[in-house]
């Protein structure tokens, strides 16, 4: 390996490693140009110590291990999806983004590309949490991708197991979809924003209602910590 | 003593933890004020972090990064100790554990059972550190079974046993690591005494013991909930509503050519009725996408040499040669990046964010901070260490100016609800322009439907009063003011009384100018502040200013939450919704500041020296909420984050 310059400086050898890279361009180019269409990866967002990255060790491996920080990058991998039978249907690639507010700008890029989205909220501790959790959906609805190929969406109200601090899914919901049309008001009265799809959250002058939207949003009551995630996965194996 | 230490992945993983004594609160929330106050701060240039639990006494915590596989490794002990080996311990740690990583691998079970010299070595240290022993004696043989372990971990354990020999022992164990033994006799006399003691005696807590400890730290650390809300930037505020754009359409069609400063606005607004023109925060910005496009074409020009050479070789034949080389240099003999590598890189970014106008310690801050990110990490292939370095300062910028900010309107909507008015303040340094901003924001309010009254609060300077009376006639909004001699405080709080009783929605309060060193009337301000408790504090800077941008804001945030009277500091400290009774109106005041907001103006007269945003918004922690450009009332926008960071790199 020591003559590793000498090989490199002929000429057959620098064609062959042309010929490889030119390849390898075209393929990439290929794979870009075709993957695009139905999205890829489930998103998993929300505000920060919802519990998503929780999730999506849960998800992957199905343990939690020790326990979670504040996450400063996206986490990748890949779920096995298992039926109501219990048998493996299938595989997903998830990733969880940082909710931390000044890493939420990636979102943007990973929403081009997402099969789905699941908004984690802290159901026990949604009040002060409402204006970020309503700004991560708004910011996915009307994300053109989003809104144009109506990706699922399911609302995952986590940490159910504090019993008697978590809030119902049905109260967290309605929590989220008035912030949503109060956000949407004054979001229209700061001018809008360029190159979001405004239109997707229904007519203006009606009051915005979370189910009669253009992507379907469920919601659903999970423990990620506990591993009650069976609604998730069900939604999950829908995808496949 | 030491608390703990741990390693886990950027990810927010944590992999492997050893805790050495029980704490009330979980160990993971000082971990989460790291990584939420520091790290995600691009503050790495700092190297203790201070996190004050809510109950217990403050812990320092330090941490090294291994970029190269994205992990980062933390120790954490009481503020009041000044451990010296915990530099050593976190490199020896990791240098340990990077040997039995495996990606995608949870829970390092083995590492600490059997994990030996580091983990044997961190119980010792702590052990030593708490400075309960009794007995002696039996220093060298614990440390010659961690050495023999281990032999990489010997540093450190030179070092406890450097301790033991500056103590009364003076036994042989420095002879054996003398060449990176401690000088104690150099440290300050409290603290060599305290580490003499300390580290006198080791030995005596069996190690064995404190295995039993950490096996049973689990059922310790059982994550609780509410553990969460220190720094949790708990502001459940608008980031979107944050700025984020500045929009260059010629839109004002005011009377421009005035000559400068706030007497020509005064006379801008003579010469219009109310204006019927929408103010420039509301109209969208057009070249959203062509910024997308520039960035790119930037992006690959700046990409001297084998970047740009890597896209271009197929199609050009001369550029073979660099072709190749780029190859052997990214492909084959792809390495880990070091520091010497970056350098002359980070100079570069350096010097350029300077011309931009960033005030040099902040400039440096970030870079060191950048730099410290990149070693260890690989190229990807076909960059080059510039392009490499240049993307991780536009990610780092635009996370720096990407702050939350509050939706002043939604915010708005929720007083109104409860009958109360709003209460903006705006302060800053003499001649930035704050009437005028706070009129154009006053016009921009009341082109949302919203009824603002503005208060008179500057006594000090003459002809203040005056000048706000033109605006609020132009504007059509009353003014609230008692003339001068009155002191300002109550001025503010009178007129709060009287917006409330008449239904206004928002009360903008005016306070003079003050330079930062003024001790007299920055104390009248943040009296201001803590008898009116205001649902906003806006500092108003001048875009044109340099270094002085940190002395400004640095000192304004100082003063305002030190000089205060002892009920508002609490309040002002007591968490996200302590200020303005409305949940989510203060934002989380990460280094003690009051500050919730910045209005930049004059921006229309710097060109491309944007730097001052960045130095301010670094400084305070507070987002650019306005941005101020032109002399009429339309002038007023939002920062656009992402053409200043094209500007900054340029
Ligand atoms: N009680 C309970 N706690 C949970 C549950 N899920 C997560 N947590 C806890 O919530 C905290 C935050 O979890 P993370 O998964 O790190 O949160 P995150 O959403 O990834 O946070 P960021 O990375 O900061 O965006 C951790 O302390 C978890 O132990 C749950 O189902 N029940
Ligand atoms: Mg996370």
């Amino acid at each position: 390996m020591a003559d590793l310059p000498e090989l490199l400086a002929q000429p057959e050898v620098q064609i062959a490693i042309l010929v490889v890279a030119a390849t390898i361009l075209l393929l990439l180019v290929l794979r870009i140009a075709t993957g695009r269409k139905r999205g890829t990866a489930v998103l998993l967002v929300g505000p920060c110590n919802a519990g998503k990255t929780t999730l999506f060790y849960r998800l992957k491996d199905g343990t939690t291990a020790l326990g979670t920080v504040a996450s400063m990058q996206e986490n990748d991998g890949y779920a096995q999806v298992r039926n109501d039978k219990g048998r493996v249907a299938g595989q997903l690639r998830i990733l969880d983004l940082p909710g931390h507010p000044r890493l939420r700008s990636k979102m943007e890029q990973y929403l081009k590309d997402a099969s789905a989205v699941v908004l984690v909220i802290d159901s026990a501790d949604i009040t002060p949490n409402k204006t970020e959790a309503a700004e991560d959906l708004f910011e996915v609805l009307t994300h053109p991708a989003i809104a144009r190929r109506r990706v699922p969406v399911l609302l995952a109200c986590n940490k159910a197991d504090l019993e008697t601090q978590a809030h119902s899914v049905d109260f967290c919901r309605r929590t989220i979809e008035k912030q949503l049309d109060a956000m949407r008001k004054t979001r229209q009265a700061l001018g809008g924003d360029a190159g979001r799809a405004l239109s997707a959250l229904g007519k203006a002058d009606k009051p915005l209602s979370l189910a009669s939207l253009r992507s379907p949003i469920s919601s659903a009551s999970i423990s990620a910590e506990k591993g009650e995630v069976g609604e998730v996965v069900s939604f999950l194996a829908k995808l496949l | 003593m030491l608390d703990f230490v741990a390693a886990f992945e950027r990810g927010g993983a944590v992999l492997w933890m050893l805790q050495f004594t029980t704490l009330r609160h979980s160990p993971l929330e000082a971990i989460n004020a790291l990584i939420r106050g520091c790290l995600l701060e691009e503050r790495l240039g700092e190297n203790v972090f201070t996190f004050v639990p809510k109950s217990g006494a403050p812990q320092a915590l330090k941490w090294t990064f291994h970029n190269g596989l994205g992990l980062v490794f933390v120790a954490v002990y009481q503020k009041t100790l000044s451990l010296l080996y915990v530099d050593e311990l976190l490199t020896s740690v990791k240098d340990e554990f990077v040997g039995v990583y495996k990606p995608g691998q949870r829970g390092y079970k083995q590492f600490d059972d059997n994990g030996g010299a580091t983990s044997g070595q961190a119980k010792k240290g702590s052990t030593a550190a708490s400075g309960n022993g009794k007995a002696s004696g039996d220093v060298d043989a614990d440390d010659d079974t961690a050495v023999g372990r281990k032999p990489m971990s010997n540093g450190a354990a030179g070092h406890t046993s450097e301790g033991s020999a500056g103590g009364e022992d003076g036994d042989t164990s420095a002879a054996e690591d003398g060449t990176r033994a401690f000088d104690v006799s150099k440290l300050p006399k409290g603290v060599a005494a305290r580490g003499r003691g300390a580290r006198g005696r080791p030995g005596t807590a069996p190690t064995g013991g404190k295995t039993d400890t950490s096996s049973k730290k689990k059922e310790d650390t059982a994550p609780k909930k509410k553990a969460r809300n220190w720094n949790s930037l708990g502001l459940p505020s608008g980031k979107m509503d944050a700025p984020t754009r500045i929009d260059y359409t010629e839109e004002g069609d005011g009377p421009n050519g005035m000559s400068d400063g706030v007497s020509a606005s005064a006379s801008a607004t003579e010469d219009e009725g109310v204006p019927a023109a929408v103010s420039r925060m509301d109209v969208e910005e057009e070249d959203y996408d062509d910024d997308e496009l520039d960035e790119e074409q930037l992006n690959n020009g700046a990409a001297p040499g084998r970047g740009g050479a890597a896209v271009a070789a197929p199609a050009k034949k001369g550029l073979l040669a660099s072709f190749v080389s780029s190859l052997a240099m990214n492909v084959v003999g792809k390495s880990a990046l070091s520091r010497t590598d970056v350098e002359p890189a980070l100079a570069e970014m350096k010097r350029k964010l300077m011309e931009r106008n960033v005030a040099e310690e902040i400039a440096e801050q970030v870079c060191d901070s950048v730099g410290r990110g990149l070693e260890g990490q690989r190229l990807a292939s076909f960059t080059g260490v510039a392009s490499f370095v240049r993307s991780a300062f536009e990610e780092a910028l635009s996370g720096i100016l990407n702050k939350r900010a509050v939706d002043v309107l939604m915010e708005i909507n929720k007083s109104q609800v409860r009958g109360k008015p709003y209460v903006i303040v705006f302060c800053g340094v003499n001649g930035v322009g704050k009437s005028t901003n706070l009129a154009k924001i006053a016009y921009w309010l009341g082109g949302h439907g919203k009824k603002v009254m503005i208060a008179a609060c500057d006594t000090f300077r003459a002809g203040a009063v005056e000048q706000l009376k033109t605006h609020c006639a132009k504007l059509r909004v009353p003014l609230y003011e008692r003339g001068y001699e009155k002191d300002p405080a109550k001025v503010a709080f009178e007129a709060i009384r009287q917006a409330e009783r008449d239904g206004q929605h928002v009360v903008l309060v005016d306070t003079a100018g003050r330079m930062q060193d003024n001790q007299p009337l920055m104390r009248a301000l943040s009296n201001l502040i803590a008898v009116n408790n205001p649902n906003l504090v806006l500092f108003v800077g001048e875009a044109l200013v340099g270094n002085d941008a940190v002395d400004q804001l640095t000192k304004f945030n100082k003063a305002l939450s030190d000089l205060a009277p002892t009920a508002a500091v609490a309040a002002a400290g007591g968490g996200p919704s302590a200020r303005g009774g409305t949940d989510g109106a203060a934002l989380a005041r990460r280094h003690g500041g009051v500050i919730d907001g910045i209005v930049l103006t004059k921006f229309d007269t710097i060109d491309d020296k944007v730097g001052a945003a960045l130095s301010m918004v670094y400084t305070s922690g507070a987002p650019v909420m306005f941005v101020g450009c032109g002399q009429t009332y339309v002038d007023l926008k939002k920062l656009n984050v992402k053409s200043v960071v094209k500007s900054l790199l340029k």
